[in-house]
């Protein structure tokens, strides 16, 4: 853990507030300081973001995405967020308890930097941190 | 003598000079003596005479010799002719010294031995007379002498030319001292001498034919009494020519009563003779019945020939080269219209040719000087009529004895018949070509669409139509629907648009029909029932002729196939059987697509059911993992933020939570990943077998060395055509099911396969605890537990996950197993 540099800005969009709060829970019991922002639906969380380029202000590092999302879809959103000039730097990592190939595969096309499994997580979370590094060292 | 010569050809012999010279003396001899008989009869008689005589002048010069004297003689009578006594005869004796002809010109009468050499040193003596006849000519007469001499003929005694034919013209039948006699006797002829129209003298051949034994039952008989009814007439009629000295036919044919009233065709011959000093008639005949038999056959052969060419079906004309007609038959003139009599009149040649046809008449005629016979030529014949008919012609060139062709033979077969029912023919050839063509169009496809268009297309061929409906039939829903219709639009017949829905009973009312009778239907006339619509698409229902089939497969009604024209009596019977044959192969082909279209759609819906289901499992799965998630991370939460809350009961019962958690959360998995298999047609490679089982057996590495099991891989193990995840799923949980279900201190696991043209066989044997056999199928039903859970963990999902999986590859498992001695699961793989 000691090798993330830093606290992360991490937009967490689920619409199931138990499972952000024990997914937030799972990252603060190993130490980590990361700084979560979280929407329960995908067309507050793309709202969210457009108005951090029109305010030009920093966009978060990361962002957690589940796929079943009401109003606008993880699916959908995923596909603008990699449209959008502003967003499409940002890693994605699908968060969600579907296990299904299609969904993976879907996701992977869209753009997803990383799927993982919800249940996964909770039940370890260091593979996650490791990705997250992985992905990061590759990024810079 | 055996001379049998008939009197006839003696008579037809005499000719030559010599014969019109002793008529002509004759003649004088009878102005003189005014003899009442015709000259004919001298001349018959001294010809007829059986006594050799000649006629010389007072000098002896020969004038005339008959018959008898130049047979005797052995010369030729023209020889004789001129030539005088002495030349011929040399006298013998010593009772005249001096030549003939001074004997004869001095005594009245002469009687002398004289001899001739008749043939080279054969000399014959005779007796020679001479008599002088009244005009000073003398007739000699001259018989044989007998070698003993005993009984020479008597010297002519009598005076004057009565007593002189009386003396030598009378036949010396009677006499039997005479040659004569015999020859009366033997004869193969019937003679018989006719003296005042009684039998005066008859041989026995005349008895025999008549069917008499001997000539006294007939002598002195009228000839009447033997001649048929119809041969009296003409007897008596040349009988009275013959004494009148006309001319009459030298043989003639009578028809004679026999004995016992039989009659006998007999030919027969006059001649007037003297005898015993009157007329006579001499009267020869022969039977001819063989003759007449013979000539009975030809003319019946001649007749049969006639009705042979008359009986023929073929017409026969038999004509010159020139083209006249010289015969023809009666089929000629039946066929022709031609009779005999106006074809013998023809002014052109051939007049049953028409003009069209003569050229090459002309040219097949050309070949027939080559080849003499020529064979079914087909050709056009006029009839009188003027009507032309196809007939097949057979031509012979018939030649004369030397070679040249004069006439020829043409023989007519009416063929108009024949190329009737070549056309028949080949109109069935083509309906049948139809229906193997829509046969073979049909199999190709299954679409209803194509196939009632590719049925108008056909009987299009072959019936025809203005308009054209097939309407469908469903029997479960009683409902007609249109699939197809063809109608005159403006007079040209074009596609019609079909309702969508179904149509109307009360508007199709024959279709309905039909259907409910599954009768043909055929009309030939505009309706006169104005209640009953003809055709519901009929654009002027008056005026078609209609055709109406069911289409049965089976005993379903498929629908109706019907054809229709605006013109009466356009169909016939047969029409009808064509388009039942083909609304049965479209019947047929329609309730094959019907049938597919059937089959296509259940298998989409249990498709979408399947997907449905699970998708069902799978939201299903995935909706009771998301609470269990929350369920989960918080009791991990409360453990970990809140442990010195609980004392060692409250750990326990938050440990509980947490285990049923990862429990429940397998069971979520293993129902995910059975949705998974069935969902999915993953894709197969070829895997090597080996590697894969290590793969698995290095996973279980920790259970292996825990249960301190020895597992036997077989050696060379092949390469198998699956799924490879999944295949890794199957062997894991056999492999892992063998160490949990074992009781042994050291359990023994087997691995093994075989491999058979069809399919890989694979197993994984154990040494465990077995199965009851009664619990085979069951240990493969979800969830399915035999132990307590304490006894032995697991959710019990995983013997249906690999049976899911070995069934979705399209093999088979099965166990093989005793209670307490182990079980092997042994399931196959599709080879290749």
């Amino acid at each position: 853990m000691e090798s993330i540099e830093g606290a992360l800005r991490i937009l967490l969009i689920d619409d199931n507030r138990d499972h952000t709060k024990i997914l937030q829970w799972a990252f603060r019991k190993t130490g980590r300081q990361d700084e979560f922002t979280c929407f329960d639906d995908g067309s507050s969380a793309l709202e969210y973001l457009r108005t951090l380029e029109r305010e030009q202000k920093a966009k978060p590092d990361l962002i957690f995405l589940d796929l079943n999302l009401p109003r606008l879809d993880g699916r959908e959103l995923l596909r603008l967020l990699k449209e959008e000039q502003a967003t499409k730097a940002i890693p994605v990592f699908i968060v969600s308890s579907s296990e299904r190939d299609e969904d993976v595969r879907k996701a992977y096309e869209l753009g997803a930097s990383n799927y993982v499994s919800k249940s996964a997580i909770l039940n370890d979370v260091d593979p996650l941190m490791k990705t997250i590094q992985a992905y990061r060292s590759k990024a810079t | 003598m055996t001379n049998a010569t008939p009197t006839y050809r003696r008579r037809a012999r005499v000719r030559g000079d010599e014969k019109p010279k002793a008529k002509n003396h004759l003649k004088g001899v009878k102005k003189r003596k005014g003899i009442e008989q015709p000259v004919d009869v001298f001349e018959s008689a001294f010809e007829k005479s059986f006594v050799p005589l000649l006629i010389t002048d007072r000098f002896g010069r020969c004038m005339a010799a008959n018959e008898s004297a130049a047979r005797l003689l052995n010369r030729r009578r023209a020889v004789l002719v001129r030539k005088t006594l002495d030349a011929i005869f040399t006298l013998h004796g010593s009772t005249t010294v001096g030549g003939f002809q001074a004997r004869l010109s001095q005594e009245e009468s002469l009687d002398a031995e004289v001899a001739f050499e008749q043939k080279k040193g054969t000399t014959v003596r005779v007796r020679l007379r001479s008599n002088n006849l009244d005009s000073g000519l003398r007739l000699i007469s001259f018989a044989r002498m007998h070698e003993q001499g005993s009984q020479e003929e008597q010297p002519v005694k009598a005076r004057g030319t009565a007593a002189l034919l009386d003396e030598f013209f009378s036949l010396p039948w009677g006499d039997e001292a005479t040659d004569y006699h015999s020859l009366f006797q033997h004869s193969p002829y019937g003679i018989c001498i006719l003296q005042n129209d009684r039998l005066a003298v008859v041989n026995p051949t005349f008895c025999r034919l008549l069917g008499y034994r001997s000539g006294e039952d007939v002598a002195g008989k009228e000839i009447r009494e033997f001649l048929d009814q119809g041969s009296r007439m003409f007897f008596s009629l040349l009988q009275h020519r013959v004494f009148r000295g006309e001319t009459i036919p030298m043989r003639f044919e009578i028809r004679m009563i026999r004995h016992g009233g039989a009659t006998i065709d007999v030919e027969t011959s006059f001649a007037l003779i003297w005898y015993r000093g009157a007329p006579a008639l001499n009267l020869t005949i022969s039977d001819i019945t063989d003759r007449k038999e013979l000539e009975k056959r030809l003319t019946d052969s001649e007749s049969l020939l006639r009705n042979v060419i008359n009986s023929m079906v073929d017409a026969l004309v038999i004509t010159d080269l020139q083209g006249k007609v010289l015969d023809v038959n009666d089929e000629f003139q039946r066929f022709t219209g031609f009779t005999r009599r106006e074809a013998f009149a023809a002014e052109i040649p051939y007049p049953w040719v028409p003009e069209e046809s003569l050229r090459s008449f002309m040219s097949w005629l050309e070949k027939l000087r080559e080849h003499n016979v020529l064979r079914d030529f087909d050709i056009t014949w006029l009839r009188k009529s003027g009507e032309r008919v196809s007939v097949s012609l057979n031509t012979t060139l018939l030649r004369n004895a030397a070679g040249d062709p004069v006439l020829m033979v043409n023989i007519a077969r009416d063929i108009s018949e024949r190329q009737a029912s070549r056309e028949e023919l080949s109109r069935q050839l083509q309906r049948l070509q139809v229906l193997y063509d829509l046969s073979r169009a049909l199999t190709e496809t299954l679409n209803t669409d194509d196939i009632v268009r590719t049925t108008y297309q056909q009987i299009e061929k072959v019936i025809p139509v203005d308009g054209f409906v097939i309407d469908l039939y469903d029997e479960e829903k009683s409902e007609i629907r249109r699939a197809y219709a063809v109608d005159l639009v403006n007079g040209i017949r074009a596609e019609i648009e079909v309702p969508h829905g179904p149509i109307s009973l009360d508007k199709s009312f024959t279709t309905a029909e039909v259907i409910s009778t599954r009768k043909p239907l055929l009309q030939l006339k505009p309706s006169s029932d104005q209640h009953v619509p003809l055709h519901p698409d009929a654009i002027d229902s008056q005026k078609a002729s209609l055709m109406m089939v069911p289409m049965v497969s089976k005993q379903k009604t498929i629908g109706v196939l019907s054809v229709h024209s605006y013109e009466s009596e356009m169909y016939s019977q047969e029409h009808l059987t064509l388009l039942q044959s083909i609304a049965h192969l479209a019947g047929i082909a329609i309730e094959k697509a019907q049938l597919y279209q059937e089959t296509i759609r259940k298998s989409l819906e249990i498709e979408a059911r399947n997907k449905e289901l699970d998708d069902f499992t799978y939201v299903v799965s995935h909706d009771l993992k998301e609470p269990l998630i929350s369920v989960e991370g918080y009791a991990k939460m409360i453990r970990h933020e809140y442990q010195q809350l609980f004392d060692a009961g409250g750990r326990e019962y938050l440990q509980a939570v947490v285990d049923s958690c990862s429990h429940m959360k397998r069971l979520i998995d293993d129902l995910l990943l059975l949705s998974r298999i069935s969902k999915l047609r993953e894709k197969r490679s070829k895997i090597k077998l080996a590697g894969l089982i290590s793969d698995v057996l290095e996973e279980l590495r920790f259970s292996i060395r825990e249960r301190k099991a020895e597992v036997i891989v077989q050696e060379v193990l092949p390469e198998i055509v699956a799924v490879d995840t999944h295949l890794r799923i199957v062997f894991r949980n056999l492999i892992a099911n063998a160490l949990k279900f074992c009781d042994k201190a050291i359990p023994r696991i087997e691995i093994g396969s075989r491999v058979t043209p069809d399919f890989t066989t694979l197993f994984v044997r154990d040494n465990g605890i077995g199965i009851e056999k009664a619990h085979f199928e069951k240990i493969f039903l979800i969830f399915q537990r035999l132990h307590r859970k304490d006894e032995y963990e697991g959710v019990g999902a995983g013997l249906t996950i690999v049976k899911k999986i070995v069934e979705s590859h399209g093999g088979q498992i099965w166990i093989e197993s005793t209670v307490g001695q182990g079980a092997t699961f042994v399931f196959t793989i599709p080879t290749g």
